[in-house]
């Protein structure tokens, strides 16, 4: 009995001192932040500024952090039934945006803020929809590469490809000699189908004003024939073992191992990709080379001009706050921090800043010009949970033709345009 | 019965009136959701009659695909569920096992592991180059059985069936247990002296008088997978390519792409195959058990 007493007194002073300190704690203010895995900076600089602003001004923010294939799907759930973060992060441009986060029903307006006028223009136009500006920024425009092992090359006299054949030919030697060539990993869920994007350059070569004509449903992408030829050595690559046997399974932050030992010749990554294998593989300083994505003979750099952004949830109860976050974020002081502590970008989306492009890459990517990737400038492709990535997936294990493909992406895009409801769509 | 003890109709009413609010009334409503064109892009909803089941069904091989795969998954998963509970549940309960409670709960385990955390660990576990599974083969000389065990169209939803199978055997196991533990002790006494073995006793003792236990095993064993889901999305998501997906992950990449309308027609036509499933199977067994 007396037991039973004690422990109940106990309990019930543990408690209370449970709720006094809740109550104290309530006077801090937490700013929930909500993104996907590959949007928070590997280096760690994004925490890094996070706990500066905790420092100075007391607020604190909480990254909540969800799997890249899966936060479009949490994030609109989250949205519908009014549990989205304080601020979000999320991917963003001019023709994804209100698909992704209908700003217009879910964030809060920017307009007035003292950044607004000094972000870059064209992400600045991203980010606005009906005349009101939504979003922040940081990043630069993003562009792929094929990175490789000079090393791996060397041994077997290989030089960097200029057209398709030639790389062809470079992957049928590495595979010959027991070298897998590319490093890919499907179970990503985007990575294995985003040449298919990245090379727009040469559909738009093929189709004069492309965009537009995809855009107001004048053609089709079926009637795009480089972007069947472009599918057709996909399937190719993958059927010839080029993958090597588990590109089904492999996790794409893998990569940077299997290059550094050599055990796989080349990887497609992003602008910035090098610094982050330095970072970890300091001894493949001056061993990695890169070179122009070639399939359909692709000579044309590229590029993705908004990744994306964040945005400050209407319902938030911390609007100033996230406000005055931003605030802190955009000053030139903490941009300067972010890219130079940043190791995927060589330049944030800021003219202030200057870019740290090394003047080799500089000097190389000037050579190209340059084009929008197709997921940013046709509406109705990418950003579909990953459907068409699914069916290129299928395509590499034979379940589709790449015609069948094409066919299906086409169709998924009229499915997208009729519940839209685009006047180009539905009349 | 003496009417006097008789509960009065009306003590069933609240109860009533919870499931008719959040499980009859939603039911209906995405039933006639389905009828619409109900989509994330508009807040108007135009009745579209058949449509969507009309496209559903002559939407060639894709929403089939997911159909079949949804069967296919039911059937085996179910088969090799029961058996594996059943094997456990009789294991044990023989006397001659010792610490049988600790092995229950062993068994049991992986029931209340969160299905994340299965998917991570067991992602991890069938990688074909770093994956515990392989590497065992690999060290046992048994390198032509390692397989991309995700990744290839011919094992993945194996390997998906046997996952769920191991979260899932426990959860039948313990129902099973509890119908053995009423089965009269006498009657595997009498067969012994009759000279009954222990598959003369399986057959005729033990499974007939779990014939109410395997109907209620059964019935949740089908249900839950022709609703299954997370299993599935938390290991392949429905890949290799769709080669794994079934209605669920269909519903919600439908849901996902702003389809509500689609979202809910497959929704719905899951429901209405699953619930003439389970009255099927529980009259069946229930006619079973009254010839006995």
């Amino acid at each position: 009995m007396k037991f039973k007493k004690y422990t109940s007194v106990l309990l019930s002073l543990i408690f209370a001192a449970g709720m006094a300190q809740s109550a104290l704690a309530d006077d801090s203010i937490t700013l929930t932040l909500g993104c996907s895995q590959s949007q928070l900076p590997a280096s760690g600089i994004f925490e890094q500024l996070c706990e500066e602003y905790e420092e100075e001004s007391g607020v604190h923010i909480d990254i909540q952090v969800t799997p890249d294939d899966q936060w479009s799907d949490v994030l609109r759930t989250k949205l519908s039934v009014g549990e989205a973060p304080d601020i979000i992060w999320s991917d963003a441009d001019g023709l994804s945006i209100i698909d992704r986060i209908n700003p217009v029903e879910n964030c809060v307006p920017l307009d007035d803020a003292a950044w607004a006028d000094r972000l870059e223009e064209n992400v600045r136009n991203d980010l606005t929809v009906d005349g009101n500006l939504y979003g922040i920024s940081f990043k630069g425009p993003k562009f792929w590469l094929y990175y490789y092992n000079k090393d791996v090359f060397a041994q077997y006299n290989l030089t960097p490809p200029t057209n398709f054949e030639e790389f062809r030919a470079i992957c049928q030697t590495l595979y010959d000699n027991g070298v897998t060539p590319v490093y890919e990993a499907v179970q990503e869920g985007w990575h294995h189908g985003l040449m298919w994007y990245e090379v727009a350059g040469v559909y738009q070569k093929e189709v004069q004003d492309l965009y537009e004509k995809l855009n107001t449903n004048q053609i089709k992408v079926t009637d795009v024939k480089s972007m069947l030829t472009v599918l057709e050595q996909m399937q190719d690559f993958a059927q010839s073992g080029f993958y090597g046997p588990d590109y089904m399974s492999n996790s794409i932050t893998n990569d940077f191992g299997a290059i550094a030992d050599g055990s796989v010749a080349m990887t497609f990554e992003s602008n910035g990709w090098e610094q982050q294998l330095l970072d970890s593989y300091p001894e493949m300083e001056g061993k990695i080379g890169y070179f122009l994505l070639p399939w359909g003979d692709n000579d044309t750099l590229g590029i993705t001009p908004t990744q994306n952004g964040l945005f400050i949830n209407k319902n938030s109860e911390h609007i100033d706050e996230a406000k005055a976050f931003f605030d802190y974020l955009a000053s030139p002081e903490k941009l300067q921090e972010y890219l130079d502590g940043e190791t995927q970008i060589y330049s944030v989306c800021w003219p202030e800043i200057d870019s740290k492009y090394p003047e080799e890459l500089q000097d190389y990517i000037s050579n190209f010009d340059t084009s929008v990737v197709l997921q940013s400038g046709v509406k109705f492709v990418g950003g579909q949970c990953f459907e068409i990535e699914k069916l290129m997936a299928s395509m590499f294990l034979d379940q589709l033709t790449p015609e069948e493909c094409l066919q299906q992406i086409a169709d998924i895009m009229d499915e997208q345009g009729e519940l839209q409801q685009d006047p180009y769509w539905v009349g | 019965m003496k009417r006097s003890k008789i509960y009065p109709g009306y003590f069933i009413l609240p109860a009533l009136l919870l499931i008719t609010a959040l499980y009859l009334l939603p039911s209906f409503l995405g039933i006639a959701y389905s009828f619409t064109d109900w989509s994330r892009y508009s807040s108007e909803l135009h009745f579209v009659g058949w449509k969507n089941y009309i496209k559903v069904f002559s939407g060639g091989e894709k929403y089939l695909g997911y159909i079949k795969n949804t069967i296919f998954f039911t059937l085996f998963s179910a088969i090799i569920k029961l058996a594996l509970g059943l094997a456990l549940a009789i294991l044990f309960t023989s006397s001659r096992i010792r610490l049988r409670n600790l092995h229950r709960t062993i068994a049991f385990a992986p029931q209340v592991f969160s299905v994340l955390i299965i998917g991570i660990t067991f992602k991890a576990m069938l990688h074909p180059s770093t994956g515990f599974i392989n590497t065992l083969l690999r060290n046992c000389h048994l390198s032509f059985l390692a397989h991309d065990w995700l990744g290839s169209i011919d094992t993945a939803f194996g390997s998906i069936i046997a996952v769920d199978a191991w979260r899932g055997a426990g959860y039948a196991m313990v129902i099973f247990i509890a119908g053995i533990q009423n089965i009269p002790l006498i009657y595997y006494e009498s067969a012994s002296i009759d000279g009954a073995g222990f598959w003369a006793k399986l057959l005729h003792i033990t499974i007939p008088s779990l014939l109410p236990t395997l109907t209620v095993n059964l019935v949740l064993s089908i249900t839950y997978g022709l609703r299954v889901f997370d299993i599935v999305y938390v290991l392949t998501n429905g890949g290799p390519g769709n080669a794994t997906d079934v209605i669920n992950t269909a519903t919600f990449m439908n849901f996902s792409k702003g389809n509500y309308a689609m979202g809910t027609t497959l929704s719905s036509i899951l429901a209405c195959v699953t619930v003439i499933i389970a009255l099927f199977i529980v009259r069946f067994m229930g006619k079973k058990e009254d010839n006995q």
